[in-house]
């Protein structure tokens, strides 16, 4: 996709719920209660198919208000879902948490609660086309995958997800909410090719309005995968260290848990990432110096950038890793925070990350002819987990096309490639990144609707990547 | 609330619906604690209410959630509902029809000795902060408990006729302790509330010093883990302990039997299933020691919950036996689409899986008490004993499986070598890997009832949306021949 302008309008539902924020923050006031109320509303539309058929169709409306209270240096926190009209509930909800916190012990540690950011800040940018989608769009791009690839014994498979979301946030110490109102899609598109030992394919995209989807673009990247996949012999290799060229969708992925591992400042507090605080520190150069990550909620190149954070916390342009040195981490909860005797800054949870692109290839066709020594393609990461945190170590499968490339030209494709390695060896092993930027849908659906991607280069070369085992049978 | 439904499936009915059925949540309630270095550091009620609607309309499911309690907003979603099976239905190979059921009405109400939602919340926190003064040590960086209690009203009425009532209580409690060991690299040892299957879901867990006050251990074996030598790669037989079979269990024999999976309707997720259907009633599955099962009707455990949300009764599967595939984690109708797929009947009824997270979340195929009969080897003493070289392993630090399921890479929080039938010492950062069937086909030792242990799990997440189902695996301590560990 590529990002364009979107309608902007306040969803007809938000005015009333900042009405009874503020009539519940002054509720809290006037019982002399110090806390804060933080709404979250989502309207998601979700269709899935499975074996060339609709599976699903499903729609979800949610709203729920999160209080929290502090008395001194003991704190309490409660949830309802309610609506609007629900001021009772609410209240109901403040004066259970009122009475319960008196029993909790002090913590010595507890900061005072501080305001939230106040300002022109709120930003309504829901697309009205996501808000009111018809069902329709979503099942015309699975039926029409369908037809384009009837010649062939495939089975279609993917998710479309669309829908809006919002957020508002107000505490006892202001007297206005601060709101975000968003819209996001994102869908995946899968083939498994029924006479080709059930291989698999896979496109995705995301983005914030629904004039940014491009069906056609997606099928069309779908069958030059299926044209390579069926047109070249499957292979396996030895466990080894290769040259990997990684798809932004795998390397999305593991940017993903670098932002946990490195950037994640309680987790660094905590020592519970890959960076220990005797040898690393803010200054400290981490990776290579062909890397840099930034946070930058007003860059016109990253998608679902909010000005504030629902933690109620002012956004700022805020570079995390600069020629591959460690330039800041995220300080989000307040809890974790005063634990360590810390100031927050900023909110990790609506982040716009972006990996700075280079001088690398910007499409699949130069890619290729790129490489002259055999180098491995690897388009998708499968369940990454952490094998040793402290370590930065990690292991995933590839998958939905893994390739063996060499004098400039496609081989083979493989088996799954199993990568067993660190985090500290793959971000200070990168040959080039792309020219092209590519945005990597990362919004999660556990819990209540929230979108976020990830820009990076839509190509990363990485070299000596440790490759341990594969899905060829016995080889796991 | 009952009237509501019961004029909600009545006017779907009218409005074309072929079938439509609605889950209400009247009270769904969430009070968790936690606790850090002797602190209250999370205390939080939640509760939430509201409905799903599901409907089938020209063979396609549609399904519309709510939180809005009146009868026209119900009304109003079940349309939504007809809308989305209408369009579903405009791409459909083969229409979605339903196995028989019983139709039932009933109530279902979880054992539960002690509510704990009416535990004082001074005897909560009082009992919490003495387990953590109990794991305190001076070479710890963070230790701490948590517990979680829940607590369901569920409303189930379908168009068919069936209308059940659900009571349902769960809790879940963790001890934890986390310190850098010799290399300043950070290790942790934590401990899960186990249930046991013939007692009851209710605060007597967490008061159980037997069943929760582990802290002494967990301690010892955190302090130990610390100065502890590395793991060596090599080949050699593994002993897997209750929490480690349970992540073992998990992902390989309870994800990859999901029938919705095997069919490929998670393909572009989750992944798919190296077993076919041809697969049942012929493939080695494991060796003759295992028999494995998907037992909904455990007495006590998160994966019981009395009926599915097809509002079929809860029954005792057996997927595997003596090795041989048997049957799968199945849904009313995933066995039709199977067994027409398959031209021949495989699955002669629903297994009464069929759950969903929420209600704001449609029913698919989920794991309910996936089980290992325990064997005739002895008790784990007698499986060291036997053991000439092995690992002794126990509770997951991380896993990553293969899309199809057919391989896996664990690691573990701690492990013992064994030398000899004897364990000779401690060792740290221990992972294994292999291919699922291989694996299983390597299993030679099967504990018995003694080592036989209930693990709960509460974050086994699958589909889109994302659903977090709780679940139970009943497991004995087993052993599996020539693993590669290490790597």
């Amino acid at each position: 996709m590529s990002k364009q302008s979107t309608h902007k309008a306040m969803h007809t539902t938000m005015q009333p719920v900042l009405k009874l924020l503020t009539e519940i923050n002054t509720f809290m006031k006037n019982e002399g209660i110090t806390g804060s109320i933080t709404y979250r509303q989502e309207s998601s539309h979700m269709v899935r198919c499975g074996r060339s058929q609709i599976s699903l169709n499903v729609s979800e409306e949610g709203e729920k208000y999160f209080v929290e209270i502090q008395a001194g240096k003991r704190k309490i926190s409660g949830s309802t879902t309610a609506q609007a009209n629900d001021s009772d509930k609410l209240k109901t909800l403040v004066s259970t948490l009122n009475e319960r916190v008196k029993l909790m012990p002090e913590v010595p540690h507890m900061s005072p609660m501080a305001a939230i950011v106040q300002g022109d800040l709120n930003r309504f940018n829901a697309d009205g086309a996501l808000i009111n989608l018809d069902s329709k769009v979503m099942v015309d791009l699975f039926r029409r995958c369908g037809e384009h690839f009837a010649h062939g014994n495939v089975e279609v498979s993917g998710a479309f997800s669309a829908g809006v979301y919002s957020y508002a946030i107000i505490n006892t110490l202001v007297d206005a909410p601060v709101a975000y109102q968003g819209s996001d899609y994102n869908v995946e598109l899968v083939l498994q090719l029924l006479d080709h030992d059930k291989k698999e394919l896979r496109v995705a995209d995301v983005g914030e309005a629904l004039n940014q989807f491009d069906a056609n673009s997606l099928i069309k990247q779908l069958d030059a995968s299926y044209q390579l996949l069926t047109n070249t012999p499957r292979q396996d290799i030895e466990p080894g260290e290769y040259d990997v060229i990684f798809h932004a969708d795998a390397f999305g992925d593991l940017i993903n848990y670098l932002g946990y591992m490195a950037l994640h400042g309680e987790t660094y507090q905590y020592g519970m990432g890959m960076l220990q605080q005797d040898k690393h520190q803010i200054g400290s150069q981490l990776f290579g110096n062909n890397f840099t990550i930034t946070d930058d909620p007003t860059d016109p190149e990253v998608l679902f950038a909010r000005p504030v954070g629902e933690n109620g916390i002012a956004r700022q342009p805020f570079p995390l890793i600069s020629n591959g040195v460690l330039s800041n981490q995220f300080y989000s909860d307040k809890d974790d925070c005063d634990r360590f005797g810390i100031a927050r800054n900023n909110d990790m949870d609506v982040a716009s990350i972006k990996v700075a692109t280079g001088n690398g290839p910007a499409d699949f066709a130069a890619m290729v002819k790129s490489c002259a020594k055999p180098t491995l393609f690897i388009s998708f990461i499968h369940y990454m987990n952490l094998t040793n945190a402290a370590k930065g170590e990690f292991t995933g499968s590839s998958r939905f096309g893994t390739f063996l490339i060499a004098n400039g030209e496609i081989k083979a494709h493989l088996y799954n490639q199993r990568i067993n390695d660190s985090y500290h060896r793959i971000f200070n092993q990168i040959e080039w990144l792309s020219s092209q930027l590519h945005h990597v849908n990362m919004s999660s659906t556990y819990g209540m609707r929230s979108a976020s991607s990830i820009a990076c280069p839509r190509f990363v070369k990485v070299n000596k990547v440790k490759i341990t085992g594969s899905s060829a049978p016995g080889k796991g | 609330m009952f009237d509501h439904a019961r004029q909600v499936i009545a006017y779907l009915k009218d409005q074309g619906a072929d079938y439509a059925d609605i889950r209400i949540h009247q009270q769904d309630e969430e009070e968790s604690i936690s606790t850090m270095k002797g602190d209250i550091d999370k205390y939080n009620l939640a509760s939430k209410q509201g409905y799903g609607i599901r409907v089938l309309v020209n063979g396609a499911w549609g399904f519309a959630s709510s939180e809005v309690m009146t009868l026209t907003a119900m009304q109003q979603a079940g349309v939504q509902a007809i809308a989305k099976a209408k369009t579903a239905s405009d791409y459909i190979q083969q229409k979605v029809s339903l196995a028989p059921k019983a139709v039932i009405q009933d109530s279902y109400t979880s054992p539960c000795q002690i509510d704990p939602f009416t535990v004082s919340t001074q005897d909560k926190l009082a009992r919490l902060l003495q387990l953590d003064s109990q794991l305190a040590d001076k070479r710890f960086d963070y230790w701490g408990v948590s517990a979680s209690f829940y607590k369901r009203d569920i409303l189930y009425i379908d168009s068919e006729g069936s209308e059940i009532r659900r009571h349902l209580i769960e809790l879940d409690a963790e001890l934890f302790a986390y310190a850098k060991d010799q290399n300043g690299e950070q290790c942790r040892r934590t401990f899960n509330l186990p249930q046991d299957a013939n007692g009851t879901t209710g605060w007597e867990n967490i008061i159980n010093d037997a069943q929760f006050d582990h802290t002494a251990r967990i301690r010892e074996e955190l302090l130990a883990l610390l100065d502890a030598p590395e793991c060596e790669k090599e080949v050699c037989d593994v002993i897997l302990l209750p929490e480690m079979m349970a992540l073992q269990t998990h992902e390989t024999i309870g994800h990859a039997l999901e029938l919705d999976r095997i069919l490929g309707y998670e393909l572009s997720y989750a992944g798919g299933s190296h077993v076919d259907l041809a697969d049942f009633g012929q493939l080695q599955f494991g060796s003759h020691k295992l028999t494995a099962r998907a037992d909904g009707t455990v007495a006590n455990s998160p994966g019981s919950i009395g009926y599915d949300d097809d509002g079929v009764k809860a029954r005792n599967v057996t997927l595997i036996k003596n090795g041989v595939l048997q049957d799968a984690i199945t849904s009313r109708q995933m066995i039709m689409e199977a067994n027409a797929k398959a031209g021949r009947t495989i699955f002669s009824a629903s297994g009464a899986t069929s759950r969903a997270q929420n209600y704001s979340n449609l029913p698919i195929e989920r794991m309910n008490n996936i089980n290992i009969d325990p064997g005739q080897d002895g008790s784990l003493a007698d499986i060291i004993a036997a053991t000439e070289n092995g690992l002794l392993m126990e509770t997951p630090r991380s896993w990553s499986i293969g899309s199809n399921r057919e391989n896996f890479h664990f690691a573990t929080e701690v492990a013992w070598k064994i030398k000899h039938g004897k364990i000779t010492h401690m060792v740290r950062n221990a992972t294994y890997r292999g291919d699922s069937l291989s694996f299983w086909n390597a299993l030679d030792m099967v504990g018995d009832e003694r080592t036989w242990q209930l693990q709960p799990v509460f974050q086994c997440g699958k589909g889109q949306p994302n659903q977090i189902m709780r679940l139970a695996h009943g497991i004995p301590a087993c052993r599996f021949k020539n693993v590669q560990v290490g790597e």
